[in-house]
């Protein structure tokens, strides 16, 4: 028997001391409404929570679906299916800049629209099964073959069904509930505001990698919004540069700083300026280029921006990396991985991009392993807790978010 | 040449193949390791700094032992933590090869053989 609503809590939880030498409470204490107990396995496991997030999260809250970046031109389309609402989403761009998402369902049998993954926006979406029409500029129904066969009391009933939609920063967002009140704005808040100015077109160069792993989409998550486990993993994390992940003269790293920013968090990393790496380190620090000038405004070499309920924003030196982390079944994700650089003002700069974006993603497979490894531990239901350190503030902010979500608490 | 001052055998330099480390120890001196890197013998100590494992578990991988509990490494000709998670280094002693003995030596040049 499982208790969603409770988490549990064993005897008095103890944590780091105060005026101990290297510990603190530092978080505990900024944030004592996030508390300090286990958390359950249950969560990452249960059919039934995984029935609650999807009806009470991704049905309600706005989500990100890409940004202008996925338009092939300045007319365009793409389509973004969502497995875990079990849409097809039709997201067109047309002339005039406007960007409305529709369900990519044809009002005639039911056909899914349009089968491309993108391309140049045509006049009218035709449907390839029996060829009904519609406008691109506001997904009227527009044509119909042979269309004196059909009995119609209203036609205008059968145009596309729209989704609410809205941009912020060249990002694109959706809203499946047609109820909800909350706006895009609304739903980002102070994070929407941090930042409204953030030179995200500077980042054109752009790799995707789609990576579906047999884990919890919070695994997923949690696992990478953590610096914890960077000194200890495996590889390719330990030579991840010092200076933008400081290890203390113990050995590790440390939250800088960490904001709760409404329903999503940012942290940086404790970094090191005058870091001094080893020979192999700096050879491989040359593969995370700063491009000379650093042309993003950033305070930290290292900031990680969960956006609710799914996305990451991160910056890390000059470049940017983003995840959707798509739950498709309780165990099962889709971790939609997007690399951001700064275009290349030379060859040389080209190389280390290539460079940059291969030495992340053989990082981004070690944690893919350890995914994996976690959702098999947390399946065999050995434990039905576990525990979090102050290292590991986010993922409690993150679990505290989701919760009161879940609980109508939607800003 | 220093003048050095045999302190203490810590073993017979043929338990030590070179590419090899043993832990030695000796009443009144931590717990130590001797490393053959190509044929040159080095001391450190045998307790890693970030976790307290003993190294002598782990790998000699060209200079570096790697401690056999989170992968850290420290190069033992002078102790310096080179991978993380270790960041401290660990104390690295003298010694001397006399008479097939690796002997620890109190200067602090040391020497080789
Ligand atoms: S040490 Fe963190 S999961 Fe085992
Ligand atoms: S105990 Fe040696 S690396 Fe952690
Ligand atoms: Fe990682």
């Amino acid at each position: 028997m499982t208790d969603l609503q409770v988490r549990p809590s064993e005897t008095e939880p103890i944590g780091p001391e105060e005026d101990g030498d290297t510990a603190t409470r530092r978080w505990a204490t900024a944030y004592p409404e996030l508390g300090t107990e286990p958390i359950s396995t249950d969560r990452f496991i249960s059919e039934e929570f995984f029935e609650r997030e999807r009806k009470e999260v991704f049905a309600k809250s706005w989500v990100n679906v890409g940004s202008n970046h996925d338009f092939p031109s300045a007319a365009a389309f793409f389509v973004r299916d969502i497995k875990v609402l079990g849409v097809s989403l039709l997201v067109v761009r047309t002339d005039d800049g406007k960007v409305q998402a529709y369900h990519n369902v044809c009002s005639h049998r039911g056909n899914k629209l349009i089968w491309e993954q993108n391309g140049p926006c045509p006049k009218v979406f035709a449907c390839r099964f029996h060829g009904w029409g519609y406008q691109a500029t506001d997904g009227a129904l527009a044509s119909i073959p042979d269309e004196e066969q059909f009995y119609f009391s209203d036609k205008s009933t059968l145009d596309l069904v729209p989704v609410r939609t809205d941009t912020w920063n060249g990002f694109i967002f959706v809203n499946l509930d047609d109820d909800g009140t909350v706006d895009l704005h609304e739903h980002l808040g102070p994070l929407g505001e941090k930042l409204a100015d953030f030179p995200f077109e500077k980042l054109t160069m752009e790799y995707r990698y789609d990576v579906p792993e047999k884990a919890n989409w919070k695994v997923a998550l949690d696992a990478q919004n953590e610096i914890y486990h960077v000194p200890m993993l495996a590889p390719v994390h330990r030579f991840l540069s010092g200076g933008a992940f400081h290890t203390n003269d113990d050995g590790y790293t440390r939250v800088h700083t960490f904001d709760r920013l409404g329903l999503h968090s940012v942290y940086t990393s404790e970094s090191d300026d005058d870091f001094q790496d080893t020979d192999s380190g700096v050879a491989n620090a040359a593969t995370h280029p700063a491009f000379g000038v650093l042309q993003l405004p950033l305070e930290t070499p290292f900031a990680f921006h969960v956006v609710f309920p799914n996305m990451v924003l991160a910056f890390f030196n000059n470049s940017m990396f983003t995840y959707n982390i798509w739950p498709e079944a309780v165990d099962q994700t889709t971790w939609e991985i997007r690399l951001h650089y700064p275009k290349p003002t030379n060859l040389a700069e080209r190389v280390l991009v290539e460079q940059a974006k291969s030495r992340f993603r053989d990082l981004l497979c070690e944690d893919q392993a350890g995914h994996e490894a976690l959702q098999v531990g947390l399946t065999s239901q050995a434990r039905d807790i576990f525990v979090l350190g102050e290292q590991e503030v986010q993922i409690r902010a993150f679990h505290h978010n989701l919760d009161n979500y879940m609980d109508g608490v939607r800003r | 040449m220093t003048e050095t001052e045999l302190v203490q055998a810590l073993c017979d330099s043929a338990e030590v193949p070179e590419g090899e480390v043993l832990a030695v120890e000796r009443p009144g001196l931590p717990t130590l390791l001797v490393c053959n890197v190509d044929g040159t013998y080095h001391v450190v100590d045998d307790l890693c700094s970030h976790g307290a494992s003993s190294l002598a578990e782990g790998r000699l991988i060209g200079c570096e032992i790697e401690c056999a509990l989170h992968k850290g490494r420290f190069d033992v000709t002078n102790g310096r933590a080179t991978r993380r998670p270790s960041k401290k280094p660990i104390s690295s002693h003298a010694c001397v090869v006399r008479d097939g003995h690796v002997f620890l030596v109190n200067s602090s040049e040391g020497e080789t053989a």
